[in-house]
């Protein structure tokens, strides 16, 4: 399985895919794909093309309980959480914590 | 300190305004991220796990408190706080938001700051000894020279896409604490026949091949200095690799093509060089050297600590005063290590209050200097022995205090997989065990240098350490090599490394088994660690490790 996620341009926030042009900051809001989904490479296209979520990227995720959705790596879990040092959290987007683009 | 004339305050802020405007039409989509990227990276503007990252040059780690303070308004108001300094003697925000690097870019060219050099295939700013013009050792100041060399480098049309980034180092001191032959080139300050000259290295490096520079040339007069270093650049230029990323750097021109050879290109590029355009002229050197005249230091100044008896009653303040004071070249005069290695803290950070009242003690006590060390630590040069302890009270009431520079816990940390979009691994919290494991004991295992690397690209100098530590990743999991015996200073030596990864939970058992070695088998206390090394080889460590 696996969602797609990119940084948000003005932010540099962390978001993920949340299908139909919309995007935040939650992996639990994140669309599912099968791992060799076709679409997933169109998709990344034309977030490309759009240009407003940079970094692009589809990355593996888990699925636990049928619910709680994971991401395999140390890295994508600093991602979703923010650095594991200090008290800073995450980088927010600047409105609310989705973007329809 | 080096003020701005017309034409450096001009280019900074066209830069600003430049940059503002790229910024503009890449928010309304007239530039692609793909044009876009390597515009915001010559201004220092990287984009990594979080959010962007924007480093801020400090030209040989120099500072004022005017500019300390911009530091922490820009911390405050931008950022989440804080600043990261680093071993490039720079400054990095690790939250600025996009719209916002316009205004922080001119909001620093106020006090004559700026985040241009920082990175890109440039000759990035030029780094020195945190104690230049304030050490006992010292031949030569090397400040003047080092703001030539930023005068000369600075967008320096013809090296400008370089094959690779190019980093020069320089100290005027004896003892090497700028690392300079890690460094693309390094300069040494030495004297031959009355005259000070520079001895000249060229090809060291860390990253994926760490390499110890080479000498290349043992004395280059001043007047000669930017024309040789000109013609080095030709030459590499010329010559460095631009089909692979990884032997771009003019270490593996070196390596690959021998000094001898790189010796003769060099100097066949400089006989066309010399006395041309490029000569420094005495009386411009004497002009930018007024910059960085003496401050008026007081020639009664009390030459003995008012230490003893606080010290006796005050085991923190005894190792405050044994470890972060420096010996100055003026009687009555100290440099002090401001540690930003509290022990749990994260290595390199200092939060904006914190810059802030590091600047007023600047103001009062240090003629208004501060430096940055490539350690990650701060530097007042200039201080009178008797208001050590006043310093040291204020130090206390914000909670950098600590008396450990050149211990254990004073570990160089690169920001790793907390926020590095290259690393492999974390290094902050390996840092934050070490130094919560070891921090009592520090005192009896005297001068010993960890350094820590998230990736191969050691930004966090691991391959100096005296015990350094890399982390890698395997099957998803953190793994940290471990590597014995590096030495950043004249001495230069990359570290050998003893065997397989261990856990991130193991890093610090690993240490202890290596310390015990090394209490076990000393000479005596006045053995360091390093001495101990060479002395027994890797032997009895990788013994110890892996049994
Ligand atoms: C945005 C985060 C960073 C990125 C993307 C980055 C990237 C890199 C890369 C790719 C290299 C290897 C260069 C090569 O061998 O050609 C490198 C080396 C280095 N970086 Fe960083 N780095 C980052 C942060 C830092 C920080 C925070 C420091 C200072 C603490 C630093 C200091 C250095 C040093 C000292 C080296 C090794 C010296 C050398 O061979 O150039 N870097 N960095
Ligand atoms: S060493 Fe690697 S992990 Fe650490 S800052 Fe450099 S690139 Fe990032």
């Amino acid at each position: 399985m696996k969602v797609i996620t990119g940084n948000e341009l003005l932010s540099g926030a962390v978001v993920y895919f949340y299908g139909k042009d919309r995007w935040g900051m939650d992996l639990q809001q994140a669309q599912i794909f099968e791992d060799k989904a076709p679409e997933v490479d169109e998709l990344l296209a034309a977030a490309a093309k759009k240009d407003k979520v940079v970094s692009l990227e589809a990355i593996p995720v888990e699925k636990h309980d049928n619910q709680l959705v994971q991401t395999n790596r140390l890295r994508e879990q600093i991602r979703a959480n923010g650095p594991t040092v200090g008290t800073y959290g995450r980088q927010h987007l600047s409105e609310a914590d989705y973007v329809s683009l | 300190m080096y003020r701005y004339d017309e034409f450096d305050a001009a280019f900074v802020r066209e830069r600003t305004e430049q940059f503002s405007d790229q910024v503009k039409r890449r928010v309304a989509g007239e530039l692609t991220e793909d044009q876009f990227r390597p515009l915001r990276l010559m201004n220092g503007l990287y984009l990594q796990l979080h959010a962007y990252m924007l480093r801020v040059a400090v030209p040989y780690g120099t500072l004022n408190s005017r500019q300390m303070h911009k530091l922490a308004h820009i911390a405050r108001t931008y950022d989440r706080g804080y600043g990261h300094f680093t071993t490039r003697q720079n400054i990095q925000y690790n939250w600025p938001k996009l719209q916002d690097v316009p205004k922080i870019l001119e909001e620093l060219a106020e006090v004559e700051m700026h985040a241009i050099q920082t990175s890109g295939n440039c000759i990035r700013n030029v780094t020195t000894d945190q104690f230049a013009g304030a050490a006992h050792d010292e031949i030569i100041d090397p400040r003047p020279v080092a703001e030539i060399i930023r005068q000369w480098s600075s967008l320096h049309p013809e090296f400008s896409f370089l094959p690779r980034k190019f980093k020069i180092a320089i100290t005027g001191a004896q003892q090497d604490r700028a690392a300079v032959k890690f460094h693309d080139i390094g300069l040494m300050a030495n004297e031959k026949d009355g005259q000070v000259g520079w001895r000249v290295f060229v090809g060291g490096g860390l990253g994926r091949t760490p390499m110890v520079a080479k000498e290349i040339n043992d004395f280059v007069p001043h007047e000669d200095l930017l024309a040789y270093l000109e013609a080095i650049l030709r030459v590499y230029n010329l010559h460095g690799r631009r089909d692979n990323k990884y032997k771009a750097r003019i270490k593996i021109l070196v390596h690959e093509t021998g000094i001898e050879q790189i010796r003769e290109e060099v100097e066949a590029e400089f006989a066309q060089l010399k006395d041309g355009v490029l000569t420094l002229p005495q009386d411009e050197l004497d002009r930018i050297s007024t910059y960085f005249a003496a401050p008026p230091f007081a020639a009664d100044a009390d030459d003995v600590l008012d230490a003893e008896q606080h010290a006796l009653e005050n085991a923190q303040y005894a190792k405050f005063l044994k470890r972060n004071l420096f010996k100055h070249r003026q009687p009555g005069y100290t440099s002090i290590t401001i540690s930003l290695k509290s022990v749990g803290e994260v290595p390199g950070d200092a939060s904006d209050a914190q810059m802030d009242a590091i600047a007023e003690l600047a103001r009062e006590f240090s003629f208004d200097e501060l430096r940055v060390s490539h350690e990650q630590n701060l530097v007042l040069p200039h201080v009178k022995k008797s208001d050590v302890r006043a310093i040291y009270e204020r130090l206390v009431e914000i909670g950098l205090a600590e008396g450990n520079a050149g211990l254990i816990s004073d570990i160089i940390a690169c920001p790793g997989l907390d926020y590095c979009a290259l690393a492999n691994a974390r290094s902050i919290p390996i840092a934050q065990d070490i130094a919560k494991r070891f921090a009592d004991r520090e005192n009896e295992f005297g001068e010993l240098k960890v350094k820590i690397s998230g990736c191969i690209n050691a930004c966090g100098h691991h391959h100096v350490g005296h015990i350094g530590i890399l982390g890698v990743e395997k099957k998803g999991t953190e793994l940290y090599q471990i590597t014995v015996g590096g030495d950043a200073t004249e001495q230069a030596a990359v570290g050998n490394i003893l065997g397989r990864g261990v856990t991130g939970d193991e890093v610090p058992d690993a240490l202890e088994k290596l310390l015990n070695v090394y209490m076990d088998q000393r000479e005596n206390a006045d053995e360091p660690f390093l001495d101990a090394f060479r002395r027994l080889g890797e032997a009895p460590f990788k013994e110890a490790l892996y049994g």
